[in-house]
């Protein structure tokens, strides 16, 4: 097992854990999410059929692993705004997590791109992330996404024209 | 000023130049999380090794002297539990005789006395418990496995009462005596299918002739030439799906679409096509269909209520927790159950419910697994293994101890 985690490790860990960050953008919630990642995938690395390639599935568990983060996350913010109030709007209970130091080193206008990337859907979200912070293919990023490529197309156009939009907002 | 080009470009080349966020997590501390997890076992970090020496020592030490001290305690009440369990079950024992004698005294006395009560209580704990063992026996199947006799199989679809879903069936030919051909078997659909006592609403098929070349790479669709397309802009997207439904698993990319003097049709909001597009709908989330008291049918789901598509089958499968009554369609899992959903091997979807008392070898559960069987399937998983109940080893003829194959066909309809 352990050679497996090596090479794994030596081979994707530095673009598994930017994707990840990048989704949750909190350090220790993206150190269980890569860590749960890797579980499943040692867990299972026999029966991988190898139909796809090792890193896009690696990619795609981690994809599940964090949509399910998020789920678990929603559900709690659920009960907390049916607690308080329903009508209250949840983007006002956004992660108030400080800018890691890679991005404070960064100019302004870098930086509220970094953050209104979560003003993007999770969809919008994970092609941005995985099309130009990971430099993926589209047929990568479909394989990943489970999607066509001609969903891939047509999501990063319009999450590009949303944070061009948000950016105008500014 | 920058044209709208530009700035596309230039958003795209500064989301490239957002920096790599490093990862202040070691590789061997993220090891030693791993191996621990999975084995439960804590790695030694050979680099350090008196960091964790001395304090594995003393540890050690510590855990040995503790367990020296209380071991005759231990021992104590491992006696006392395994004379608890041994008269646990010798009292097991006792009251099963007692049972048993009891039984067959009322029984004697019932016989006896004539007490109809008595007898009619017996009796009707008895025939409860024969029909539920029964109940999901007899069950109508909602998914058919062709490993037995390798029948031939045409997809066909239904609509809701409503006209919102496409409800396949899969007709079973019995009596096919080779491979079977499908011409006849998609020329007669409204000879298989009663809309009355399925509750659906059967597609003006009876205008349509469906026509497959010997080698299934294309399939026609002829009309006469004053063929109207039923109205209503939903017709169209349901036609689609029902197309979809039928034809998927044919060689054949598109079903060409033509009259006796054009090679195009009017389908309604799609306007004039000579060629519609037949692609297989994955990740479904499937529920039950029932319009009053017809038919049970597995009704495929595409998008949640929010209309958003599923990409996950945990969506999916959270999605079947929610009914739709407006349309007689109602979740498959209970709604307030918690599961677990494991996805990452690419054969065996494993799923694992919180205990609940809904769970038994009966109807409903029977039917919840059928349900997840088939949303599996539209996800490309081979097998399920689904975990209930410690003691739940066997609902209906599904074996839970085993991953379960996905079935071949689904709202299966025996043709004889």
């Amino acid at each position: 097992m352990e050679t497996t985690f090596n090479s794994l490790y030596d081979q994707y860990h530095v673009d598994l854990y930017q994707y990840v960050y990048y989704m949750v953008k909190n350090q220790h919630v993206a150190e269980d999410i890569v860590q749960e990642v890797y579980i499943k995938v040692l867990k299972s690395y026999k029966n991988f059929r190898g139909e796809s390639s090792e890193k896009t599935w690696l990619f795609s568990i981690a994809r599940h692993t964090t949509m399910d983060y998020f789920r678990k996350q929603q559900r709690q913010q659920n009960k907390l705004a049916n607690f308080f109030n329903k009508d209250q709007n949840m983007a006002l209970i956004k992660d108030q997590d400080p800018l890691p130091d890679e991005i404070v080193q960064l100019n302004d206008e870098m930086k509220r791109i970094y953050q209104l990337l979560d003003y993007c859907t999770l969809d919008q979200k994970n092609v941005l992330i995985l099309r130009y912070i990971q430099s993926l293919s589209i047929h990568e990023t479909a394989q990943i996404l489970e999607w066509s490529e001609s969903k891939v197309k047509t999501t990063q156009y319009r999450a590009i024209k949303k944070l061009q939009q948000l950016i105008d907002k500014d | 000023m920058m044209d709208q080009d530009q700035e596309y470009n230039k958003m795209i080349e500064q989301l490239k130049a957002l920096p790599k966020i490093e990862d202040r997590q070691s590789k061997t501390l993220l090891y030693e999380k791993i191996n621990e997890t999975i084995h439960g076992v804590k790695v030694a970090d050979k680099h350090n090794f008196f960091k964790w020496f001395i304090p594995s020592i003393a540890t050690i030490a510590f855990a040995a002297l503790i367990l020296i001290m209380i071991q005759t305690g231990v021992f104590k009440q491992d006696q006392i539990a395994n004379q608890a369990t041994e008269l646990q079950n010798n009292m097991r024992d006792i009251d099963s005789q007692e049972i048993r004698e009891k039984s067959t005294l009322e029984i004697n006395e019932s016989q006896e006395s004539s007490d109809e009560n008595m007898e009619h209580s017996t009796n009707d704990a008895k025939a409860i418990d024969e029909e539920q063992d029964q109940e999901t026996n007899q069950a109508k199947q909602l998914v058919y496995y062709n490993d037995q006799y390798d029948l031939p199989i045409y997809n066909i679809a239904v609509m809701d009462q409503e006209a919102m879903y496409a409800i396949p069936i899969s007709l079973i030919d019995t009596s096919a005596t080779d491979d079977g051909h499908p011409n006849d078997a998609y020329n007669r659909i409204s000879s298989f299918i009663d809309e009355e006592s399925f509750g659906v609403s059967l597609f003006p098929f009876e205008e349509v002739e469906f026509e497959f070349s010997d080698d299934y790479q294309t399939i026609n669709m002829n009309v006469a030439d004053d063929y109207q397309f039923p109205q209503g802009s939903t017709l169209a997207n349901i036609f689609q799906d029902m197309i979809n439904f039928m034809f998927a698993d044919y060689p054949a990319e598109g079903l060409n679409l033509q009259t006796e003097s054009t090679d195009y049709i009017e389908l309604g909001s799609f306007g004039k096509l000579s060629v519609l597009e037949i692609e297989p709908i994955n990740h479904l989330a499937y529920k039950i269909y029932q319009f009053e008291d017809k038919e049970r049918l597995l009704v495929p789901i595409k998008q949640n209520l929010d209309g958003e598509q599923f990409f996950t089958i945990d969506e999916a499968l959270r999605e079947m927790q929610y009914d739709q009554s407006e349309f007689s369609i109602y979740g498959v899992i209970p709604s307030g159950v918690e599961f677990s959903v494991d996805p990452s091997d690419q054969d065996v979807l494993r799923i694992n419910f919180e205990a609940n008392s809904l769970f038994g070898d009966n109807r409903m559960t029977k039917e919840m697994i059928e349900a997840i069987l088939m949303t599996a399937k539209s996800f490309d998983f081979d097998r399920v293994n689904i975990g209930l109940e410690d003691d739940l080893l066997q609902v209906g003829s599904f074996d839970l101890e085993l991953p379960i194959p996905v079935p071949d066909a689904v709202n299966p309809v025996l043709l004889h």
